[in-house]
């Protein structure tokens, strides 16, 4: 904390944050609120007029057995799915791999290094080079396989209406990892030494150690993290839209993100697009309201 | 007997060490093969990319597909990349600019709001990019800056505030009050003060929260695929997109473009990595 009395207060922070805050009110505060307001009515793609429709955008999707509402009841199961799979499979190796990290074994400097690298590749390009490994002739994956005795045929994996969600969920995790190890990487270096040694003294194994000492000093640095990456998964585009060809609506892997996005700028049914990421964010808000209580009232009283 | 003991606690420490380079290995082969992938195929000879037995490395290294994708008129790669380039650019500096302003309000100032102001910034990032994307796309068609530069700059400009603020206000707060206090009792000016004392202080907080959004805004794909169709304005993913429909299964080239697009980003992370992963976890745990 800081002695903020020492500085005068006055009109200067004011000024500061004015660009920031005009900035935020036209591109953020706004499109935020027009969304919401979109969701209820059925605005043109071409001229923008608008007409006010209520619920007729949500009723559409939660009722009966359109073809709108099939999508977005499975969209909806493939989202919660591809969310807790995907932080799931990072948050595990995420885990090891900072506690390995932090052993300080020589030479983790060069491993750190390259564990990081996958994050500074684009995701469009990271994608793209998944999708040529998933290759259904020349893939070095269903080549691989079928050497290893693994399957008989090979298979294509992605971009076919039946295409399962697991072969993204893998591209998902491998680009996750390297956030989430630097993200627990300074948790755990943020922990004493000395708090090991004097467990060592009192003869703790390491996984006493572990179960006892490292977790819940952990518990609010996962967390934070936990609740950001939960966010960005919940609503990642990239992957499910290189990996899937334009038209991907009723692909069996299609999630939220992807569904409002075609309905808005494929079908150019933008108010039903609104509406989807509505409902998508009502979750996320009550999912994260629910979890994180505890962690967002660390977040306040740390500053 | 105590011998004993101490070779025995030797071995297991030899063993637990080969044990955890076992696992980092296993870990990080996971990371950064898909890398060398693209590498290896990129400087791979067409016909051996097609080829049933898999080579780990290229059979006769070649520039061919660079060539091929440098010289492909679809591919424009050069147009494409000026244009991520103008547009990662400018954005950039215009919201490193904004971010530095604020992010030194709220580390050095208390006044009315300002949590509710933090509090937004934070939360933000729950907002789905869809529904923001889908108001701004209206927004721009309205002020006629769809399908332009300028329209993609001012979208990538307020996308990119809210986590480049909380991360560099995490610096300043490590930065020492006392230094601009000191400097302002000895007779400079806020401005003097931190235009002398706080700016080179907080320099590698800085470059790291730049390099950081550079990089955000060089990558992304779905604000730029939908508000910029223009073939001869369109960045670099959504391009390698568009490419990709025209040579579906013609890797090599694909790779060789892929390589050119990560050279910049992967550059910047290199060369800034340290500040970047300073900046980044005081960021986000603190």
């Amino acid at each position: 904390m800081h002695s903020y009395t020492a500085l005068r207060k006055n009109s200067t922070p004011y000024l500061l944050i004015l660009p920031t805050v005009i900035t935020m009110i036209i591109f953020s505060v706004y499109p935020f609120v027009s969304g919401i307001l979109y969701s209820f009515t059925d605005i043109k793609f071409v001229g923008g007029t608008a007409t006010w429709v209520g619920l007729e955008n949500f009723t559409r999707l939660f009722g009966g057995k359109v073809n709108t509402s099939i999508n977005f009841y499975k969209a909806f199961q493939k989202n919660i799915l591809w969310t807790v799979c995907v932080i799931g499979g990072q948050l595990i190796i995420g885990y090891i791999a900072a506690l390995l990290l932090n052993e300080k074994l020589p030479g983790q400097a060069i491993f750190r290094t390259l564990i990081m690298l996958p994050w500074a590749i684009p995701s469009v390009v990271m994608a793209l080079t998944w999708q040529w490994m998933y290759d259904p002739f020349f893939g070095l994956i269903n080549y691989y396989l079928k050497e290893l005795g693994f399957i008989k045929e090979y298979i294509t994996w992605v971009g076919q209406p039946n295409s399962t969600i697991w072969p993204l969920v893998i591209i998902g995790i491998w680009r996750g990892v390297p956030f989430l190890t630097l993200m627990l990487l300074s948790g755990l270096q943020s922990i004493p030494d000395e708090l090991y040694e004097a467990a060592k003294v009192d003869g703790a194994s390491v996984i006493q150690r572990f179960r006892y000492l490292t977790l819940p000093l952990m518990r609010p640095v996962t967390m934070v993290v936990l609740m950001l990456t939960t966010m960005w998964w919940w609503n990642s585009f990239d992957i499910q839209r290189v990996m899937t060809p334009v038209l991907s609506l009723g692909y069996n892997s299609m999630t939220l993100p992807i569904l409002a996005w075609h309905e808005a700028f494929q079908w150019k049914h933008l108010g039903r697009g609104a509406a989807i990421s509505v409902i998508s964010l009502v979750v996320m808000f009550v999912f994260i309201i629910i979890n994180a209580r505890r962690e967002l009232g660390d977040v306040k009283e740390s500053r | 007997m105590k011998k004993n003991f101490l070779t025995r606690k030797k071995v297991l420490n030899v063993l637990r060490i080969t044990f955890c380079y076992i696992l980092l290995i296993i870990i990080t082969v996971f990371c950064i093969f898909p890398i060398a992938w693209i590498i290896k195929t990129a400087f791979e000879t067409p016909q051996f990319i097609r080829n049933p037995q898999i080579q780990w490395m290229p059979l006769e290294p070649t520039l061919e597909n660079f060539t091929e994708v440098l010289q492909n008129p679809r591919a424009m790669v050069g147009r494409s990349f000026l244009n991520s380039l103008i547009v990662a650019g400018i954005s950039t500096l215009l919201s490193t600019l904004i971010t530095v302003l604020a992010a030194y309000a709220i580390s050095r100032f208390n006044f009315i709001g300002k949590n509710f102001f933090a509090i937004y910034l934070l939360m933000i990032n729950m907002v789905p990019p869809t529904l923001i994307l889908i108001s701004m796309f209206i927004f721009l068609v309205k002020i006629k800056l769809v399908n332009s530069h300028p329209g993609l700059i001012i979208y990538y400009t307020a996308i990119g505030l809210p986590l480049a603020i909380w991360m560099l206000k995490s610096y300043f707060d490590t930065i020492p009050i006392d230094l601009e206090e000191q400097a302002m009792i000895d007779g400079a000016t806020r401005l003097q003060a931190i235009r002398y004392i706080i700016l080179p202080l907080a320099l590698p907080g800085i470059v790291s929260v730049t390099v950081y959004v550079f990089m955000t805004h060089w990558n992304e794909f779905m604000a730029a695929l939908t508000i910029v169709q223009k073939q001869e304005l369109r960045t670099l993913p959504v391009q390698i997109i568009n490419f990709l429909g025209f040579e579906r299964t013609d890797w090599g080239p694909m790779m060789a473009f892929s390589v050119l697009i990560s050279i910049p980003a992967v550059v910047l992370f290199v060369f800034a990595q340290k500040h970047l992963v300073g900046g980044l976890t005081t960021g986000y745990t603190k």
